[in-house]
C-alpha cells in the first residue's frame, strides 16, 4: 500500500476509534444517568412540579437527615483518624512503614459487608467481645454502629491516599524546618499539616460521598434506623417501586454532586502545584506529644484492622455447637454449593471489566488530554461521573435505559459486565491522566517525524509507556468489579449470580459463617490479583534494569 | 579551629559515598565544595547539617561536637538546591519562622526579619506569597531566611544552580557581600569551577567521595595535585606523565631566523575575548594554545608557528 493511502486509512480509523469511544460513553454512562432523571421527575403525563418536589423532600425529612448525619460524621471521623495514621506512618521506620503499607493494601480490598460481618461477630448480642468476653448487653444495632464500621471500611483507602500525598511533598520543605530548629512536633503542626490540607478535604469529600451511597452497611448494622441509600435500595427489591428509588437516588446524588465539586477544585489546584524534591527518607525524631497521640490512635486503629479481618478468618474456620466454638473446616465444605459457576463468572466479568475498562481510558485520555480535543474533554468528565453516582443510582440507569428495544440488555450478561466496566472508568480515567502527563510530549513528535501516524501515538509510545498505569487501573477495575454490590443488583438475574450478590444473601439470611468463608474467597482472588501485579512488576523492572543503557 | 571535620565516613547501603574527608574551616571564611556531579557534595554538606548520619568521624564546631546531634539542635542552617521555601507562608513568615525557637518576643522577631529583608533588598515584598517571586527573589528569601538565625555555620547546595546566566554572576557577588558583612562561616557546593574562583576563599576539591586538594584559587590553578584535577580544573597540554603546561602560558610567535617554526595551526576558534589555536608540531604532538584578542588576527589556519613555554610538572 502507498504511504498516502495508509495515511488516509489511519486517520480515518483514528477518527473511527474517537467516535466510538465517545458513543459508547454517551451511551452507557451519560444516558442511564439522564434516565434516572428522567424516571424520577417525570411521571405517565407530566413533569414533578416544584410543589411535589417540596413534597417528597419533606416526606424524606428524617431519611436525609440521617443519611447527612451519618455521612459528615463518617467523613470527619475517617479523615481526622487517618491523618493521624498517615502522620504516624510518615514518621515510622522503614520496616514498619512497609508492613503497614501492606496491611493498607490487603485491608483496602474489602467485599461489601466485611466489616458488618465482623462487627456483628464481635460486637453482636451474642458477639465474641461484646458477649462472651465482656458479658455485655447493648444494642450493636443503629447509627453509632454504621459510622464506626463505616470508619473502620473506609480507613485504610484514605490512609493510602494520604501517604501519597506526603510522599508527594517537597522533601527540602520538611529539612529546612528542622535545620531552621522546628521540633517534630512544630514540623507536623507548621509545615506538614497545612501543606496536607488540600489532600485532607480530597479525603474527607470522597469519604463523605461514599459513606451517602452505602447501602450495605446500614441495612446489615442499622437496625430501625433507615438512611435513603437502603430506602433507595429496599423500594427496588421490596416494594417494586422504581420511581420512588429513582427519587430517592436523587436525593443522595445531590450533596454527593455538591461535595464533588469541592473535590475536584481541589484535585486541579494539586497537579498545578510547585515542584521539589519528592520526599525521600526523612530523619525526624519520634518524639513530642503529637507524635505519641498518632502514635497510640494508630496503633489502636490498626488492631482494630487486624482483629476485623481475622475474625471473618475466624468465623469461616470455625463452628458452635452447643454454645462452645471449635475450628472446622465444615463451613467450607457447606459453601460448595454457594461456589458452583459464580466464581468463575465473576473472576470472568472482573477481567472483562479490568481489561477493556483500563485501555478504554487511556484511550480516552490520550484523546482528551494529550491530542487536547476539545468535545473529548467533556467526553472525559462524563466518564468521571459514576464517581459521584451512587451505585443504585448508576444500577437503576441501566434498568431505565436498556429494558426496551432496540437497546433491550436487561437479563443478559452483556449488561452486567457493561455496567461494571464503565462504572470504573471514573478511576481508570485519572489513573490514565496521571500517567499520561508523564510522558514526554516530544515523543510524539518523533513518532510523526519518522513517518508514523496518530495511530502509532496510541501503539508505540501511550501504551508501551503506560504499562504500570495500565495495570494499576486493571488491577483496580479487576478488585472493585470482584467487591461491587450497589450497582449490579438490580441487573443480575438469579440464574447469573456472581460472587457477592451470593454473600449479601447469606448475610441477609443470617448465614454469616457461610458468608465469612465467601467474603475470604473474594479477599483471596483479589489479593492473587494484586500479588500477581507485584511479581510482573518486579520481573519488568529486573528486565528493564538488564536492557537499560546507562 | 573554627570548623573541623575529622576522618568523615558515609556508606549508603554498600556504596561509600564519603571516604575519610577530613577538611578545617576558619571563622568568617567561605568554603567552595568543588567537583563533578555525583561525586558526594550533596552527601558532604547534608552530613554536616545533620540530615544523614555518618559511619565514623567526627565533626567539631566551634569546639563542640556535633556529629550525632539532630538538624534542628545544630547551630548549622541549610539553604537547599530547591529553596524549601514553604509555599503556605508568605515572604516576611518564610524569614521569621527559626526565629521562634530563639527566645525573642514577637516584635522583636518581626523586627530582625524585616531587617534581613531589607539586606536582600527585598523589605517591599515582605507580604506577598512565595509564589509570586522569581527565581532570584526566591533564592534570597531562603538565604535570609538561613541568615537571620544567626547560625554558626551557614550551608549552601548549589545556590545559583537554578538561576540564569546572568542573575548568577550577580548573585555571586551578592551572597559574598552578605557573607563578609555578617561575618558568618560558610560553605557552598558548586561544580562550577568559575563560581568556586570567583566566591570562595578556599577551595575543597571533591572526587568520588575523596577529598582531592585543599587550597585556594591559585594554589589549585598552580600547582594541582593530580591527573584529575588538572583535567577538571581549566584546561592544559599533558607533555608527558605528570608533565603538562596550560594553553595560556604557551607564547607564540611567527618564525625567524633564530627561531624555526615548531608547528602549523591547524584550527582556530574564536571567541570574542579570547581565541583558541589547536596547533599541529612538527615532532608529532598536539598542543592547544590561547591568546587575549589583541586585533592583530596574525595567525590563521596554516600559519607555520614557533613557540615557548616552561613545562610544570603535577604535585609540584
Ligand atoms: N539516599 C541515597 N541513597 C543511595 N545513594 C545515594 C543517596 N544519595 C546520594 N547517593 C549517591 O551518592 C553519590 C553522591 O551523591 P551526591 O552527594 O548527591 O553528589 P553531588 O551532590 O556531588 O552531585 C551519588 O552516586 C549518588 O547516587
Ligand atoms: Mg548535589
Amino acid at each position: 500500500m502507498d504511504l498516502r493511502k495508509r495515511h488516509q486509512l489511519h486517520q480515518a480509523v483514528d477518527r473511527g476509534i474517537r467516535w466510538l469511544i465517545a458513543g459508547l460513553v454517551l451511551l452507557f454512562i451519560l444516558y442511564p444517568f439522564i434516565m434516572v432523571f428522567k424516571e424520577a421527575l417525570m411521571s405517565t403525563n407530566h413533569f414533578m412540579t416544584v410543589s411535589e418536589m417540596g413534597e417528597f423532600v419533606l416526606a424524606n425529612q428524617s431519611l436525609i437527615k440521617n443519611s447527612l448525619l451519618v455521612a459528615t460524621t463518617t467523613s470527619i471521623l475517617a479523615t481526622t483518624l487517618s491523618v493521624g495514621i498517615s502522620l504516624y506512618y510518615f514518621l515510622a521506620p522503614n520496616w514498619l512503614q512497609r508492613g503497614l503499607s501492606l496491611l493498607f493494601m490487603i485491608t483496602m480490598i474489602s467485599p461489601p459487608f466485611v466489616s458488618s460481618l465482623a462487627y456483628i461477630h464481635l460486637f453482636g448480642r451474642r458477639g465474641f467481645i461484646s458477649h462472651q468476653l465482656l458479658h455485655l448487653t447493648w444494642n450493636p444495632y443503629g447509627a453509632h454502629g454504621i459510622i464506626m464500621m463505616q470508619t473502620l471500611g473506609y480507613l485504610s483507602l484514605n490512609t493510602l491516599l494520604l501517604i501519597g500525598f506526603l510522599k508527594a511533598m517537597d522533601k527540602s520543605v520538611v529539612e529546612t524546618a528542622q535545620s531552621l530548629g522546628a521540633d517534630t512536633n512544630h514540623i507536623l503542626l507548621d509545615i506538614i499539616l497545612p501543606l496536607m490540607h488540600r489532600g485532607i478535604v480530597i479525603v474527607a469529600s470522597l469519604t463523605f460521598i461514599r459513606s451517602l451511597a452505602d447501602f450495605g452497611t446500614p441495612s446489615i448494622i442499622g437496625g430501625s434506623f433507615k438512611v435513603l441509600a437502603t430506602e433507595g435500595y429496599l423500594n427496588v427489591i421490596a416494594r417494586g417501586n422504581i420511581q420512588e428509588a429513582a427519587r430517592i437516588n436523587l436525593l443522595i446524588f445531590i450533596p454527593a454532586m455538591l461535595v464533588f465539586i469541592l473535590y475536584t477544585h481541589y484535585l486541579k489546584d494539586l497537579t498545578n502545584r510547585d515542584h521539589g524534591n519528592p520526599a525521600g527518607k526523612f530523619s525526624l525524631r519520634r518524639q513530642g506529644w503529637l507524635f505519641q497521640l498518632v502514635r497510640v490512635i494508630s496503633i489502636l486503629l490498626i488492631g482494630a484492622l487486624i482483629l476485623q479481618y481475622l475474625s471473618i478468618i475466624m468465623n469461616g474456620f470455625t463452628v458452635r455447637y452447643q454454645g462452645k466454638s471449635s475450628l472446622s473446616l465444615a463451613n467450607i465444605y457447606e459453601s460448595r454449593p454457594y461456589i458452583s459457576s459464580t466464581f468463575i463468572r465473576s473472576i470472568v466479568y472482573a477481567l472483562i471489566a479490568g481489561v477493556v475498562g483500563s485501555f478504554l481510558s487511556f484511550t480516552l485520555v490520550y484523546y482528551s488530554q494529550v491530542r487536547q480535543i476539545k468535545w473529548m474533554k467533556w467526553i472525559d468528565f462524563i466518564a468521571m461521573m459514576p464517581y459521584i453516582m451512587p451505585g443504585t443510582f448508576f444500577g437503576l440507569g441501566y434498568i431505565f435505559a436498556f429494558s426496551k428495544s432496540p437497546l433491550k440488555l436487561v437479563g443478559t450478561s452483556l449488561i452486567v459486565v457493561l455496567n461494571v466496566t464503565f462504572k470504573q472508568l471514573a478511576f481508570a480515567t485519572k489513573m490514565a491522566s496521571g500517567s499520561l502527563s508523564q510522558i514526554n510530549p516530544e515523543l510524539y513528535q518523533s513518532t510523526h517525524d519518522l513517518g508514523g501516524s496518530y495511530l502509532n501515538e496510541l501503539k508505540d509510545v501511550v501504551f508501551p509507556l503506560s504499562k504500570e498505569g495500565l495495570y494499576v487501573a486493571f488491577i483496580n477495575g479487576f478488585t472493585s468489579t470482584m467487591t461491587t454490590i450497589g450497582s449490579i443488583i438490580f441487573l443480575i438475574y438469579p440464574s447469573q449470580k456472581v460472587a457477592t450478590l451470593v454473600l449479601f444473601d447469606l448475610v441477609q439470611s443470617g448465614k454469616y459463617r457461610l458468608a465469612s468463608v465467601i467474603a475470604c474467597y473474594i479477599m483471596l482472588i483479589c489479593l492473587t490479583a494484586n500479588g500477581l501485579y507485584y511479581l510482573v512488576l518486579k520481573w519488568m523492572k529486573k528486565v528493564r534494569g538488564n536492557v537499560s543503557i546507562r | 579551629m573554627y570548623l573541623s571535620v575529622n576522618h568523615l565516613s558515609k556508606w549508603y547501603g554498600d556504596y561509600e559515598a564519603l571516604r575519610d574527608i577530613t577538611f578545617e574551616v576558619k571563622e568568617g571564611e567561605l568554603l567552595a565544595v568543588l567537583g563533578p556531579s555525583g561525586c558526594g557534595k550533596s552527601t558532604l554538606l547534608r552530613c554536616l547539617g545533620g540530615f544523614e548520619p555518618v559511619q565514623s568521624g567526627d565533626i567539631y564546631l566551634n569546639h563542640e561536637r556535633i556529629t550525632d546531634l539532630p538538624p534542628e539542635l545544630r547551630p548549622v542552617a541549610t539553604v537547599f538546591q530547591s529553596y524549601g521555601l514553604f509555599p503556605h507562608m508568605t515572604v516576611l513568615e518564610n524569614v521569621k519562622y527559626g526565629l521562634k525557637f530563639l527566645s525573642l518576643s514577637r516584635q522583636e522577631a518581626t523586627k530582625k526579619a524585616l531587617a534581613m529583608l531589607e539586606r536582600v533588598e527585598l523589605a517591599q515584598y515582605a507580604h506577598q506569597a512565595i509564589h509570586d517571586l522569581s527565581g532570584g527573589q526566591q533564592q534570597r528569601v531562603a538565604l535570609a531566611r538561613s541568615l537571620v538565625i544567626e547560625p554558626d555555620l551557614l550551608l549552601l547546595d548549589e545556590p545559583l544552580s537554578n538561576l540564569d546566566a546572568k542573575l548568577r554572576v550577580s548573585m555571586r557577588e551578592e551572597i559574598k557581600r552578605i557573607q563578609q558583612d555578617l561575618h558568618i562561616t560558610t560553605i557552598f557546593v558548586t561544580h562550577d569551577q568559575e563560581e568556586a574562583f570567583s566566591m570562595a576563599d578556599t577551595i575543597l576539591l571533591m572526587n568520588q567521595g575523596n577529598v582531592v586538594q585543599t587550597g585556594s584559587a591559585i594554589d589549585i590553578y598552580e600547582h594541582p595535585a593530580e591527573v584529575f584535577v588538572l583535567d577538571f580544573i581549566g584546561k592544559s597540554n599533558l607533555l608527558a606523565e605528570n608533565c603538562y603546561v596550560r594553553p595560556e602560558k604557551i607564547r607564540m610567535g611567527l618564525p625567524t631566523k633564530n627561531q624555526p617554526a615548531q608547528g602549523e595551526i591547524c584550527q582556530v576558534v574564536f571567541k570574542g575575548e579570547i581565541i583558541e589555536y589547536d596547533i599541529h608540531c612538527f615532532d608529532g604532538s598536539n598542543l592547544s594554545v590561547v591568546t587575549l584578542n589583541q586585533s592583530d588576527y596574525l595567525f590563521q589556519v596554516g600559519t607555520k608557528v614557533c613557540l615557548s613555554y616552561t613545562e610544570k610538572t603535577l604535585g609540584g
